[in-house]
């Protein structure tokens, strides 16, 4: 069974506040993994294979929708389960997220413990 | 002025008429005429020529030449009049092109600002969510590490050490329910902000309100609980639904609520919805501390909050209510409060039935104001027949038996009925009398029904009356090409004469016909809304079928989105077809 995590946000601060977020499932056999940009989370998920992948949205050059696009659609990669972060709160962007395949849409601020749930959820814990 | 023998008929005005030749202006001797026409070119009561025939010769003219000449004078004084108005209405166009460009340079750059405000908005968002993702997610993962594993290993018998624990905890459940508000408050921000740039996308749907209150106080439930308060609900049955965006109304009425709520220490918290006339108004009643009167003006307002007064601090964000306004007013209500203090408030809102919403707001191009000012102001409005006036009928028939035939038939069917023996009596009448419908002859002596016609639908004043040629002459096409809306034969089908005299009466109650062409469909509804509002009857057309509806509808205007290059050789084609040179094409972008 892949346990595998990959956080994705271009934030050190962010990626720290899932990193700790989620460590208590590293007890339970949960790897995670790390990326600062699109383009190095697109090759980890290449890589690695995770099951699932919390992607910022607001990243420069491969922006959060292009690397959910190309996993999705180029690589063919249904099985990995994506939740896109934004900041935006905007009904456009929902719908972006939507075209672009993702399997859920959660906007910053996070609630951590929402995080963890669906972290738990997808996983099967 | 028709006069076949200058000296004999002149010496009846003058006292002794001069025969003496007179100089002209090259140096020669002019003879004086003896027969002569004179002819005003008349149109409206002005008279904007004359046309003058001499011989010199006595009895040179006859009747029939007269006759010529009066179709003649007739024809070349509209000719003259329109050209005059086709001048006019080329400044006029000159000046309605300068006021869209005008409008569209106005629009750009009120885009571009809109833009720009749209651009600052998504930027200062996401600038701020993001330090803030940070604070209230670490607080979050503090407090919970202090709860679970630190606080757990402090030794609570030291007062200051038990109180210390106590603090901190305080203290980060201050900054979690803050960063929480401010969260929120970004949202209410960028919400108005949206609203208010027409940004905000509204799903229009049939709502009914027991259904938004059912929503909203199951989302509120924890709140009552928490309070101790009761909730009542009361929804009158059989309430109508409306036409409204289900999520916002539900926004609307937990907002109210939780307002409601948090002013509230004891009693309970109304819901109603009831019929108030056209309306259903939904009432948020609370039995709490109430807002004195002074406040109550002011709690709509952004940023001003009752809680300034009547609580140690505020708790919203202060745009809760605002916001609550816009989303009310876009759906075609109001929103209001009443109080007394200490007895409780009632926060209420109507919604209107079977009204559509305001679904254009703000995406009203424009431009639009200004070109129905201008279709207002060029097209010849014909007064519609109203109800409570009998039509008038003019009838024109050179065969005074025929005359008093159809005023018989006519004024027994409840019309009113006027009548002219000749082309030049009709003209003048119709002119004189407008009146809803002329039944036309075409052998007439002196100006035939066929020139009378054409005179009359080449007048603007005039083209808008129908015209029914009752003839024994089979000339329909004749009578078509110059713009009459019937032809019937003699002898008379006197049922089919009403048939269509009937129709085409209702017809003049209808209202000038618009074509709106554009593919853009919103743009289409928003111009048929305003322009059906106005009183036109619209009809659209996409840039491949133009030409088929232009000659099933002939409409008396057609609206053209910027001419492109797909709807112009329908454009050209339709300006050269027979029928459609009175249509008027108007040009918008």
């Amino acid at each position: 069974m892949n346990r595998t995590i990959l956080i994705v946000d271009d934030e050190p601060h962010l990626r720290t506040l899932i990193q700790q977020t989620l460590e208590e499932l590293e007890d339970e056999g949960v790897e995670l993994l790390m990326a600062t940009n699109g383009e190095e989370a697109l090759a980890t998920i290449q890589s690695a294979r995770p099951a699932l992948v919390f992607l910022d949205v607001m990243m420069p050059k491969l922006s959060g929708f292009d690397v959910c696009a190309r996993a999705k659609k180029q690589l063919g990669f249904d099985d990995v389960y994506i939740v896109l972060l934004t900041a935006k709160g905007q009904e456009l962007d929902r719908q972006k997220g939507q075209d672009a395949g993702a399997d859920l849409y959660m906007t910053k601020p996070f609630d951590p413990d929402a995080l963890l749930d669906k972290a738990r959820a997808v996983l099967g814990l | 002025m028709f006069i076949n023998d200058v000296q004999e008929e002149y010496s009846q005005y003058v006292s002794r008429y001069e025969d003496a030749p007179q100089p002209l202006e090259d140096g020669s001797m002019s003879k004086a005429p003896q027969s002569l026409i004179y002819l005003p070119l008349e149109v409206k009561d002005r008279v904007l020529g004359l046309i003058t025939v001499q011989s010199f010769e006595k009895g040179a003219y006859t009747d029939r030449d007269l006759s010529v000449l009066q179709s003649l004078a007739a024809y070349t004084a509209v000719a003259l009049d329109n050209a005059a108005a086709y001048r006019r209405l080329n400044e006029h166009e000159a000046e309605i092109r300068r006021l869209f460009e005008e409008a569209q340079t106005a629009r750009a750059a009120a885009e571009e600002a809109d833009a720009a405000k749209s651009a600052f908005l998504s930027t200062v968002s996401h600038e701020l969510r993001t330090p803030l993702t940070s604070v209230l997610g670490f607080a979050k993962i503090i407090k919970k590490r202090l709860d679970e594993r630190v606080f757990p290993l402090v030794p609570r018998d030291d007062a200051r050490v038990s109180r210390t624990v106590d603090q901190v905890a305080d203290n980060l459940a201050v900054v979690v329910s803050e960063g929480e508000r401010l969260t929120k408050l970004i949202d209410d921000v960028l919400d108005l902000a949206k609203i208010e740039a027409g940004k905000l996308e509204w799903h229009m749907e049939a709502v009914t309100v027991a259904d938004v209150l059912e929503r909203a106080t199951a989302a509120t439930s924890s709140l009552f609980d928490q309070k101790g308060l009761t909730l009542i609900k009361e929804v009158a049955p059989g309430l109508p639904a409306i036409t409204g965006d289900r999520d916002r109304l539900i926004q609307v009425v937990i907002n109210l609520i939780s307002n409601a709520v948090k002013f509230t220490d004891t009693g309970a918290v109304t819901c109603r919805a009831e019929r108030r006339g056209d309306d259903i108004v939904v009432s948020i009643i609370d039995t709490g501390l109430g807002i004195t009167p002074a406040d109550l003006p002011k709690v709509f307002e952004r940023f001003k909050q009752v809680g300034d007064t009547l609580t140690d601090k505020p708790k919203g964000t202060g745009l809760g209510l605002p916001i609550c306004r816009e989303i009310v007013e876009h759906h075609g209500g109001q929103v209001w409060a009443e109080s007394e203090l200490g007895r409780g408030s009632t926060f209420a809102f109507s919604l209107p039935i079977g009204v559509s919403p305001l679904a254009t707001t703000g995406q009203t191009p424009v431009e639009l104001a200004s070109l129905i000012r201008q279709l207002r102001d060029r097209v010849i409005v014909t007064a519609p027949t109203k109800s409570d006036r009998r039509a008038r009928i003019l009838v024109v028939d050179d065969e005074a038996n025929i005359r008093e035939l159809l005023t018989q038939e006519f004024t027994e069917a409840g019309y009113q009925v006027a009548t002219a023996i000749n082309g030049q009596e009709a003209i003048a009448a119709a002119r004189r009398d407008r009146p809803d419908l002329i039944v036309l002859d075409v052998m007439m002596p002196g100006m035939n029904g066929f020139d009378a016609a054409a005179v009359l639908k080449n007048d603007p004043e005039t083209a808008g009356i129908p015209i029914v040629i009752l003839s024994i002459v089979q000339d329909r096409e004749r009578g078509f090409r110059v713009g009459v809306d019937r032809y019937l034969t003699k002898p008379i089908d006197t049922d089919l004469l009403f048939r269509e005299v009937g129709a085409l009466l209702e017809q003049r109650t209808s209202h000038k016909r618009v074509l709106v062409v554009d593919e853009d469909a919103s743009t289409v509804k928003t111009l048929a809304d305003v322009l059906t509002s106005r009183g036109y009857t619209v009809s659209e057309a996409h840039g491949d079928d133009l030409v088929e509806k232009a000659r099933a509808l002939r409409p008396d205007i057609i609206l053209l989105n910027s001419v492109e290059s797909a709807t112009s050789d329908a454009v050209q084609m339709l300006r050269f077809e027979k029928g459609m040179d009175n249509v008027l094409f108007l040009v918008y972008q």
